[in-house]
């Protein structure tokens, strides 16, 4: 009766989700930068999905099972999380488009006949291809891990585990480092413009998608009994993490203030309470004096805490770097000089609801992923190959 | 090999904004409907006023037709695309929205249309359709100042050459590596 009762409010939320984000997107409209809220809700959610998905490879590829093999315990729930963590990216991006259908011209056109398409100097290209294979590697990882539970055949594989986990690994590097160099490649951003996005994406991911990890195998870490492995194991992660992080930013500030360009828009970031509040204070420093805390004190509070603070600063951070810089570009080259005025720019209604209505999709289908999959041991598949 | 380019002379603009009116009438309809790009007409030429100087002065600026376009480089789909006589362009069955050119482009040479969902540039229909035709674009047509100029940079008898050779003239962001085809001419 609990089962059906969650199912149903599962399927509610999922609807709601649906709903609230088509309004959203019947009702757009243009804003004076390009690029407004869905895009650091996309970068944000696909970072912590393959940052996430990296964290998993600890455990697929490089073989850490913790202390007393707890982690065999949790990697399937981690590994639906990092799978099902890009659907509200994807759909803050597609529903950011002329329509979702449209980007199929990514890869086919229709004009004067069929054909095929692939603009390999795009960022974008790469960013749809990527997807592709992230999702389909992830999904056949996760196929393999449910199927391993009743076939003894599937669990000898242990080259094609591991191949397949290196896949998902290497799909997952690249995919995160080239949407940061999306960004990094705009030479019309000099905010942007250089190597280190991928970098700081890289960095950016693996805490972000720790720390989003950590809040969901939290939920079901005392009943398989290891909340004590999740809360060292997750803290250890920020606590490695979260130093590199603050050495990027910190470099890419220093970078920054050599080049008159670029600081027009950390001018901008660093003018901001944000930059002190979100993205020093409770992205770096108060997280890590938590995740240490937790760490040593094996204290699971303490590192839910700190992974909800990375979570929620992590998202002001990407809004702020990609934000910003888009609106010191057009001061710079165009309105600084010629007083042109400044840009505004706050989220618009629809945007704010098809971000929510994602997230709503989100947090439905990763109840439902629990409801209806075995993905904590000792369930087992039973329905349509894969389902308990 | 034909490279088009177009000329304008800030020396002999008079700032009357005939070639921005042309430009909405012509591409746009007269549409009264916001650019909110450049919170702006619907034109494809952004004025910018230059309040620091002396005496009023004003920018007129557009899509420079770059030689190198980054907007071309990033589009995921092929739908910006530099055709045969180097005119930027776009091809608008294909364009997804994503917005990526306009971002790329480091003159904020396009706008977002709304009613189409896509970013939208210099040259408009309009124009595209009069170059066909071997008329000049709307901008240059209806400059009472003879301050606008448009034509082929290989022909060395083409007007825009010969004023070219004549003048001093400067070009935006050059050191940017994009090689822009939108000369500004600043005296003779």
């Amino acid at each position: 009766m609990r089962r059906w009762l969650a199912l149903a409010s599962a399927a509610a939320l999922l609807i709601a989700g649906a709903v609230l984000a088509w309004i959203g997107y019947a009702g757009r409209s243009a804003e004076e930068i390009p690029w407004g809220l869905l895009v650091p809700g996309y970068v944000f959610f696909a970072l912590m999905a393959t940052g996430s998905s990296i964290v998993n490879s600890i455990y697929t590829v490089f073989g850490y099972k913790g202390p007393n093999g707890e982690y065999e315990k949790i990697i399937k729930l981690g590994v639906w999380f990092s799978l099902i963590t890009i659907v509200p990216a994807w759909i803050m991006i597609l529903l950011d488009l002329r329509s979702p259908l449209s980007a199929i011209n990514i890869f086919i056109h229709t004009q004067g006949g069929l054909s095929l398409f692939f603009q390999y100097r795009s960022g974008i290209t790469w960013m749809a291809t990527l997807y592709t294979l992230f999702a389909l590697t992830l999904l056949i990882e996760l196929v393999y891990f449910i199927r391993s539970e009743v076939s003894e055949k599937l669990r000898l594989m242990k080259s094609a585990e591991l191949a397949v986990a290196l896949a998902v690994l290497v799909v997952t590097v690249v995919l995160h480092s080239n949407l940061g160099q999306v960004f990094g490649n705009v030479v019309a951003v000099p905010a942007w413009y250089g190597p280190h996005m991928a970098l700081y994406f890289i960095a950016s991911a693996i805490a972000i998608g720790a720390a989003g990890q950590a809040l969901f195998i939290s939920a079901f870490a005392g009943g398989l009994g290891v909340r004590e492995f999740v809360a060292r194991y997750y803290s250890r992660i920020l606590m490695i993490g979260l130093p590199v992080l603050a050495f990027i930013k910190g470099w890419m500030v220093i970078n920054a203030w050599y080049n008159p360009a670029s600081w027009e828009a950390y001018s901008l970031i660093l003018s901001s309470p944000n930059f002190y509040i979100f993205e020093i204070g409770l992205l770096l420093l108060v997280p890590f004096l938590l995740a240490t805390f937790a760490y040593y004190k094996k204290s699971p509070a303490m590192a839910l805490l700190a992974a909800a603070l990375v979570v929620i600063a992590g998202f002001v951070d990407k809004y702020d770097l990609i934000i910003e810089p888009q609106k010191a570009h057009i001061f710079h080259s165009l309105g600084g000089w010629a007083g042109v005025g400044s840009i505004h720019y706050a989220p618009t209604p629809s945007q704010i609801e098809i971000a929510i209505g994602s997230v709503l999709i989100y947090v439905a289908l990763l109840v439902l992923g629990v409801l209806l999959l075995p993905l904590k041991p000792g369930e087992r598949p039973r329905t349509l190959f894969i389902f308990k | 090999m034909t490279r088009l380019a177009h000329l304008w002379d800030q020396s002999r603009c008079i700032a009357c904004g005939a070639c921005i009116a042309a430009c909405n009438a012509a591409n746009y309809g007269s549409s009264t409907s916001p650019n909110v790009s450049w919170n702006w007409l619907r034109t494809n030429i952004r004025r910018i006023e230059l309040s620091n100087g002396p005496r009023p002065m004003l920018y007129l600026l557009q899509c420079q037709h770059c030689e190198n376009p980054p907007c071309v480089t990033v589009c995921p789909t092929g739908a910006s695309y530099k055709d045969r006589d180097g005119l930027v362009k776009m091809n608008y069955d294909l364009c997804i929205g994503c917005r990526y050119c306009m971002v790329a482009c480091p003159y904020d040479a396009r706008w977002f249309n709304e009613s189409m969902w896509t970013p939208v540039k210099c040259m408009g229909e309009e124009c595209q359709a009069r170059i066909a035709k071997g008329e000049q674009p709307v901008c240059v047509a209806v400059c009472p100042a003879g301050a606008r100029d448009f034509g082929d940079l290989d022909d060395p008898s083409s007007s825009i050459s010969r004023r070219l050779a004549n003048s001093r003239y400067v070009k935006l962001l050059d050191n940017m590596g994009t090689k822009p085809k939108y000369f500004v001419v600043v005296g003779p």
